[in-house]
């Protein structure tokens, strides 16, 4: 058994005042091993990007430990992070915002390679060069401003930036939703070749399931701050167990008429009540339980534990937090 | 680093008013600074002679009541206002851009102190303490300057936090963190360029300022003692002789104004380099369109029996010398009563402004340069569309990608609903009170009193979008055209919000124009799909037909690169995607054939070569030259 | 909304403690001797001793200070060393004639700039160049060049107007207009100017927003558009910025009455200076500060009553 690349325990990342305080992450553990991709699902609130800032350290963490690679970030100084850059890095949803309009290509792309050795300038610039190819850009972008580049041809420049060191583990944040459906499928292929060559291990944060599911190995769902169910990505895409994972999956529109008209059909089942007519009623309870369909008064009155459901041929186990799977919660089950 | 983009000292170098008053302080900066060299006179040289008079070869400016050169009395007391002018501007950077860099970068409880010492600065009574500090300081300008240089301090901390703020939130300061980039490199790498604008259009009007507060105490008296001259104790001078010989006045107050008034310039034309976002003026800008030639496409006629027939549309940007660049290219498309319509393509392709055009509400400086629409009869040219508005709201309703931003925050949902409803119906306050209700209540929300009294910044996304499309409904228009209404939503909520807007088709019989880049959005609710690519469509059809029988190489590419088909060798989370190569070529790019030339796999010269026209069968239309000639693709 | 006041009234004693310590150490700016400089190098050693003592210059500054600032919250401002006038007396008069100037040019800068503003936004083209020239040069122009202008012009050729008197209201209510209306205009013309073009640059700002194409799109008319809802929401940037107009203009107004030679505050502190009359130097800073306060919280009450998210916090 390896040990695994990252591993978050018990993480609460709070929000809000002191005085009205939530929990935008609430006590989520996950773990990643070397190379392996892990999708993180969620609606917007959900807290799927506030993990991936906690992990980069951009966003302070309330309780609980993130271990990388052996060394326990959660408590680590801004000015020790540089130890941690060449394994850690991370790919944005705005390719626009992520990129310094007053500096070009080169100097962006020179700035991890900066912040860590003394590199003469003509290395350096080889090495941006050859980053640039293996993203599929022309070597003389290197001396253009980002405002050059279409959306796509961003984002390959901010994958570039994250690649410049060679990470262990790279975040990424949405790296496609900002995308036209023709970019989209470009960068998710070329995040999957890049994996391909290396043993890289991505953290895959998307709101669409189908995305997260071409890429990912395991697939962790998210609502609310709170893991709902976590296990392989076929298995929990074709065969979801969690209400909320199934009411998400047949939420989501399919280009085909006839397979779409099913999914209607099917989705009437997934959902008791619409979205506007929830009121955020406090309780500890499943965060669900307003809109599930299988809600039971326990729902209401405590969490659910993590409970595992079945294991995918690969011997990964799928696991929800839903009291209808937990024998020892008094619901009656599905 | 190479001078950038967003260098104010080019967006200045560009501006003619700007190089005048830069070249006017130049001017006035050397003939000040070496005064002793250049003026006429000594500031002392008395000619009793020439007292109190008009400009003359002599003295260009005239005299003073005891026969000094006003000019060289000006030249000479120049020098004192580029010193204090410095001592403020240098001061109030001292003081405002550390404090401003540090508050808006590193925020929290530094921030809060910073903000709050600016806030007490800013609101001194300025001019009142001038006048004591510089009296009480022996009418010591230098020191008066010293204090005016640490109020004007709160302001220049106030841009550059606002502006370190802004920078601080960008993720490539974010990814700079991520890269051990330390704190100090990142502020002067990433923040300090954000912030060298406003720093510099503080520079300028606190410039600016400054002359006119130091004369203004000088004015009062606050100086060095005569003989030394100041613009300010000219103006007294002037003011004292004022019958005598007003012609005073004007050199005096004339270089003040100057001088001002070119710092001002400076700081104008930095300010107006940064452009306005959004929309531009809907409301009262008047861009007259010239007409352009039209696109070479069919005219179809106009089945009465459609409710909406566009026409070899046509929509283009009017560029800053009355050019045309052309964004839509000769659409046409016709909608029958009740059927729902999808725009799809990608960004860029112009389904968004085909939508706004069927309003008559295309952005400012982009206008219908061609074509038509004709809506129950009532047909709109590009000399037509002011004459559209009564379309708007009764027979046509709109509803915008985001429902946050589309409504107006000053006013609550009800009186949101009830304005429209009374222009629409006549209705009085009551009648419209309770259908506005009434509507609320059909666009599913459950309590209509309760959401009624809330403001937009109250509201959920999913929530608002409900709200904008009950405003939308409140003419009960036969057609809605909706931009995206649910891109900006979560994918349930999206759900939600398309069941609604299916549902209001059935019970009202309303037409919909759906505008979306969402395939599977389509495929829900559409009955018929025109696909878009670079300002043309390049295939149209029944829904379930298109989808499943896609001809044109791109409708096929985007429905393939769709995440949500399932692929052969699905799953394993290591299948490629079929994409389409390369991206959508900008308008000002549009190749002369076809467009979509460079992306298709199965493209040869010939199509490169001129404008490919529709293939129009009762079933289908697409633009591709090898369906033209009837090749199977 | 009454938050909003609370706040504001928190925000005003930090600031008006501030003035206060600034005026009070104002004092120590005099080079040497206070009192020796208030009697002059002539006076005898007892004349300048009873001074230090009556002034509390015999004491540690520390002490000084933290009585003076006891008086002070118990309203007493202290008395005039030359005329022994309480502080309050000789402002009494003063304070009527340079609130009327700034509070009336506020207003009129308000006005005329929010006229101008949209003008030149609705008429847009040369309408809109015109503004913005006038607001350029306005700008640039300072009040009190402008003061001995428009006594030139309406006083010295037309004669139209009085150069110099103030006639209270109670006198004369169509003396007392004209006895500011050349004050005022000389003050508020480069408030104007400012506020025209912040005015204009709100409006444009809030035009481009997309409720304004929701607001087009529902049927609403293009009045209704610009009136009813683009310049409520323009006002809200225009007000938060009449405060600190305020504040410019006030200071206007205390140059300007000088040139009219009305006997307004600034003509006070002027005379005070002269005297060296401290307290009476100490109160008017004191006097200024809070007015401006007084006129923030108008100003903020106005903004709560226009915005809803004010409002409803």
């Amino acid at each position: 058994m390896t040990t695994p690349l990252l591993t978050i325990e018990d993480l609460v990342v709070d929000f809000g005042t002191r005085r009205k305080p939530f929990h935008a992450v609430d006590h989520v553990d996950l773990t990643i091993m070397p190379g392996e991709t892990l999708g993180l699902v969620g609606e917007s609130g959900s807290g799927k990007s506030t993990i991936g800032r906690a992990i980069l350290g951009l966003n302070p963490a309330s309780e609980g430990r993130i271990t990388f690679d052996g060394k326990d970030l959660s408590h680590l100084h801004a000015k020790d992070r540089k130890d941690i850059a060449d394994d850690l890095q991370v790919v944005f949803q705005d390719p626009y915002s992520s990129l310094n309009p007053s500096l070009t290509v080169g100097q962006i792309l020179s700035e991890p390679l900066m912040a860590r050795q003394k590199m003469p300038v003509e290395t350096a610039r080889t090495r941006i060069k050859e980053l640039l190819g293996r993203v599929g850009l022309p070597d003389d972008a290197i001396d253009r401003f980002p405002s050059r580049f279409s959306g796509g041809q961003r984002q390959r420049i901010a994958i570039a930036r994250a690649l410049a060191l060679s990470p262990k583990l790279v975040i990424c944040d949405e790296p496609v939703s900002a995308l036209d459906l023709s970019t989209q499928a470009q960068v998710l292929n070329l995040l999957s070749d890049l994996r391909g060559s290396s043993n890289l291990a991505y953290l895959f944060i998307a709101h669409d399931l189908a995305v997260v599911k071409h890429l990912s190995q395991r697939i962790v769902v998210l609502y609310r701050g709170r893991i709902m169910e976590e296990g392989d990505a076929d298995e929990v895409y074709n065969r979801p167990a969690h209400p909320y994972t199934r009411a998400l999956i047949a939420a989501a529109p399919v280009p085909n008429v006839r397979e779409q008209r099913a999914r209607r059909a099917e989705r009437m089942q997934t959902v008791s009540a619409s979205s506007s007519a929830i009121l955020h009623d406090g309780h500890d309870g499943c965060p669900f339980a307003g809109r599930c369909p299988l809600v039971q008064p326990v729902c209401r009155e405590r969490r659910p534990a993590m409970t595992t459901v079945t294991t995918a041929a690969n011997g990964t186990p799928t696991r929800v937090a839903c009291h209808a799977y937990d024998p020892a919660s008094g619901h009656p089950g599905i | 680093m190479a001078l950038s983009r967003n260098n104010p000292l080019r967006a200045v170098l560009r501006k003619p008013s700007a190089v005048l008053g830069l070249t006017w302080i130049g001017i006035v900066f050397i003939g000040s600074v070496f005064a002793s060299k250049l003026a006429p006179y000594s500031y002392d040289a008395i000619n009793p002679i020439d007292m109190l008079q008009g400009p003359s070869a002599k003295h260009w400016l005239g005299t003073d009541l005891i026969g000094h050169d006003i000019l060289s009395l000006i030249m000479w007391a120049g020098k004192d206002v580029f010193i204090h002018g410095f001592i403020v501007v240098g001061l109030a950077t001292l003081i405002g851009l550390p404090a401003g860099l540090v508050a808006g970068f590193y925020g929290g409880a530094v921030d809060q102190v910073v903000t709050r010492v600016g806030d007490i600065l800013f609101a001194m009574p300025g001019m009142v303490l001038l006048i004591a500090i510089g009296a009480m300081s022996g009418n010591n300008l230098t020191i008066a300057m010293l204090a005016l240089g640490v109020l004007f301090s709160a302001g220049f901390m106030r841009q550059v936090r606002a502006a370190a703020l802004a920078a601080r939130g960008e993720l490539y300061v974010d990814a700079a963190f991520v890269s051990g980039i330390s704190r100090m490199t990142i502020i002067f790498r990433h923040i300090m360029p954000n912030v060298m604008s406003p720093l510099f259009i503080q520079f300028s009007s606190a410039f600016g300022a400054t002359l006119l507060l130091e004369s203004g105490l000088a004015f009062l008296g606050i100086a060095p003692p005569p003989p030394v001259p100041t613009w300010g104790g000219l103006i007294t001078l002037a003011q004292s002789q004022l019958e005598n010989q007003p012609w005073l006045m004007v050199p005096t107050g004339g270089v003040l104004i100057l001088t001002v008034l070119s710092a001002n310039f400076i700081a104008d034309s930095i300010q107006e380099s940064t452009p306005l976002a959004g929309l531009g003026n809907l409301v009262t800008a008047r861009t007259k369109a010239p007409r352009t030639e039209e696109a070479p496409e069919p005219v179809r006629t106009v089945d009465p029996a459609n409710l909406l027939t566009v026409n070899n549309l046509k929509v283009g940007a009017i560029q800053p010398d009355r050019s045309v660049l052309t964004l839509v290219d000769g659409v046409s498309f016709s909608l029958r009563r009740g059927e729902t319509i999808g725009l799809v393509g990608e960004s860029g392709c112009g389904k968004t402004l085909t939508a706004l055009a069927m309003l008559g509400l295309l952005p400012a400086n982009v206008a219908q340069v061609g074509g038509s629409v004709t809506f129950d009869g009532v047909t709109m040219t590009p000399e037509t569309t002011d004459a559209w508005a009564p379309m708007r709201g009764s027979r046509i309703g709109y509803i915008s990608q985001e429902p946050m931003v589309a409504l107006d925050p000053s006013y609550s949902v009800l009186s949101q609903l009830v304005e429209p409803l009374r222009i629409h119906h006549g209705m009085d306050k009551a009648a419209a009170r309770a259908r506005a209700f009434e509507l609320l209540t059909a666009v599913g929300i459950a309590d209509p009193a309760a959401v009624g009294a809330r403001f937009p910044h109250q509201l959920s996304g999913g929530m608002a979008q409900r709200v904008a499309i009950a405003i939308a409904l409140t003419g009960e228009p036969d057609l809605l055209v909706a931009d995206e209404p649910t891109t900006a939503l979560d994918v349930t909520v999206q759900a939600e919000i398309l069941d609604l807007l299916r549902d209001l088709q059935q019970r009202n019989g309303m037409a919909l124009i759906l505008v979306t880049h969402d395939l599977g959005v389509v495929a829900d609710i559409c009955d018929r799909a025109v696909v878009m690519y670079a300002g043309q469509v390049v295939e149209q059809g029944d829904v379930e037909d298109l989808f499943t029988q896609p001809t044109h190489p791109y409708t096929k590419g985007l429905l393939e690169s769709s995440p949500h088909v399932e692929h052969v060798n699905a799953g394993g989370g290591d299948d490629h995607l079929p994409t389409i190569p390369g991206t959508v070529p900008l308008p000002a790019g549009w190749p002369a054939g076809c467009r979509f030339a460079d992306r298709c796999f199965q493209a040869e010269e010939r199509c490169r070569a001129a404008r490919v026209p529709l293939t129009i069968t009762p079933d289908r239309e697409v633009r591709c030259l090898k369906i033209l000639e009837g090749v199977e693709l | 909304m009454l938050n909003v006041i609370l706040r504001r009234l928190a925000f005003a004693i930090p600031l008006l403690w501030v003035v206060a310590t600034l005026s009070f150490f104002l004092v120590s700016f005099i080079p040497g001797d206070a009192a020796t400089t208030i009697l002059g190098q002539s006076a005898t050693a007892a004349d300048i001793a009873r001074l230090r003592h009556q002034l509390g210059l015999d004491q540690p500054l520390l002490v000084q200070y933290l009585t003076w600032l006891g008086h002070l919250l118990r309203g007493d401002l202290g008395s005039s060393i030359i005329t022994r006038q309480t502080t309050w007396q000789a402002i009494a008069p003063a304070l009527p004639i340079t609130t009327t100037i700034a509070v009336m040019a506020t207003l009129l800068a308000f006005i005329i700039g929010v006229t101008l503003g949209t003008l030149a936004v609705v008429r847009g083209g040369i309408a809109d160049r015109i503004v913005r020239i006038f607001a350029g040069i306005s700008n640039a122009i300072p009040n009190f060049w402008l003061a001995v202008l428009l006594i030139l012009v309406f006083s010295l050729k037309l004669r139209w107007l009085p150069a110099v008197s103030w006639v209270s209201f109670g006198d004369s209510p169509i003396g007392w207009v004209k006895s500011w209306i050349l004050p005022v205009a000389a003050v508020a013309l480069a408030g104007a100017a400012t506020v025209a073009r912040q005015a204009r640059a709100a409006l444009l700002t809030t035009l481009s927003r997309d409720y304004v194409r929701t607001l087009l799109a529902v049927g609403i008319g293009r009045r209704s558009v610009l009136f009813k809802h683009a310049l409520r929401n323009a006002a809200a940037p225009v007000l938060t910025v009449l405060g600190f107009q305020f504040i410019g203009l006030l200071g206007g107004s205390i140059i300007v009455e000088q040139v009219f030679a009305l006997p307004g505050l600034g003509t006070l502190v002027q005379n005070a200076i002269q005297a060296k009359d401290l307290p009476i130097v100490q109160g008017v800073v004191i006097f200024a500060a809070i007015m401006v306060v007084i006129v923030n919280l108008a100003i903020d009450i106005f903004y709560a009553w226009l915005n809803p998210k004010v409002r409803t916090s």
